[in-house]
């Protein structure tokens, strides 16, 4: 279950919507860290991921207006930070496919377990492209269709980069050189 | 420490569940410092403007109304339409004053020329404030107060006399434009 699925009530919405200072506290103290983890992980720069986190909720301020309540509050505001990133990530003109060097530091891990560090070095040494849909299917629980519809590109452009990013996070851990990784 | 490790499949498939489980697992982040004191005077700065917004066409629609009521007035019952009645010979004199603006302006000599838009807009301003005046004048039944009033109203009357005095293009000069009031020295 994705760390954004945090359910608002109605009330605060409603409140919210009439600039009430308490309802917007309440509502930022539950999502900052949700919101800037996402935008950390897509964009790979946590200077540039406080200026999502700071852009996406006022945004919400000045958006809240438009939320029909039809769908997850929550759901909203995500879908609010992810735009906000990939905008980001088109302005670096970065190349879609384009892989980072491989860390030596990862290269060199061969013991038998994953630590944490290691899998966020792993991420590190993807591609923002490839990091952002690696993120956004396994963690945020996203469609191809979503993932494509964010990125203003196909399904199989989807579908390639999570398969190119998770082979490569596995290399990066070597996990297909016979290394495995116990609890 | 076992929290800090995941079990990863040896499978290259692109749904790796085990992936998604250890990618999952890992910890949120915390910003560098909090967005929340610029986002509460966002929004305090957003409420103003809002208050703003909707008060603004019901002050407009006030303004409108307070002149119109004013030009009525002084359509109707003007407050200069009865020097004679007062014992004040001050404001006797002012009140006279004012009528021969107003006659001046009323005549001839400055009626049917045409206005350029800076003139007729600085007239029309002008206007508008003698109307208030009116109102006020209207209202008041302090001699202190009124004479003070048809004071202001003197200087306004003369301020519009010589806007009207400047349409003529003859005496557009540099001295004519100087005349204008203060307030309406546009570029």
């Amino acid at each position: 279950m994705t760390s954004f699925a945090i359910d608002i009530p109605a009330s605060t919405i409603a409140r919210l919507r009439d600039g009430d200072e308490k309802a917007l506290e309440q509502v930022y103290r539950l999502f900052e860290r949700p919101v800037f983890t996402l935008a950390w992980r897509l964009l790979g720069d946590r200077d540039e991921a406080q200026e999502v986190l700071h852009d996406a909720m006022l945004a919400l301020i000045d958006r809240i207006g438009q939320y029909r309540g039809d769908a997850p509050f929550w759901g909203w505001l995500r879908q609010i930070c992810v735009n906000e990133s990939l905008m980001r990530l088109r302005k670096r003109r970065l190349d879609y496919v384009e892989e980072l060097p491989e860390p030596e530091a990862v290269a060199r891990q061969l013991e038998p377990a994953i630590e944490r560090a290691d899998l966020e070095r792993a991420l590190e040494g993807l591609s923002p492209t490839a990091r952002s849909v690696v993120w956004l299917y396994y963690v945020e629980g996203w469609t191809h269709e979503e993932i494509a519809r964010s990125f203003d590109r196909t399904v199989s452009f989807s579908k390639t980069q999570l398969s190119r990013g998770t082979r490569k996070l596995r290399d990066l851990l070597q996990l297909d050189q016979g290394v495995r990784a116990y609890a | 420490m076992p929290d800090d490790r995941f079990e990863l499949s040896p499978a290259g498939d692109a749904d790796d569940a085990p992936l998604r489980e250890a990618l999952r697992a890992l910890p949120l982040q915390a910003p560098p410092h909090s967005a929340l004191p610029d986002l509460k005077a966002r929004l305090a700065q957003r409420k103003r403007a809002r208050g703003l917004r909707r008060w603004l066409p019901l002050a407009a629609a006030a303004a409108v109304g307070v002149v119109a009521l004013s030009l009525l007035l002084r359509r109707g019952a003007t407050p200069d339409a009865a020097p004679e009645a007062t014992a004040d010979p001050e404001l006797a004199a002012l009140i006279a004053q004012n009528q021969v603006y107003e006659s001046a302006l009323r005549s001839t000599a400055f009626g049917g020329r045409a206005l350029s838009a800076r003139d007729a807009l600085a007239g029309a301003e002008i206007e508008d404030l003698i109307g208030m005046l009116d109102l006020e004048l209207s209202a008041t039944g302090d001699a202190a107060q009124a004479r003070d009033l048809w004071q202001q109203r003197l200087v306004l009357m003369q301020e519009l006399a010589a806007v009207r005095a400047n349409a003529a293009p003859a005496r557009m000069t540099a001295h004519n434009a100087q005349a204008l009031p203060a307030s309406w020295q546009l570029n």
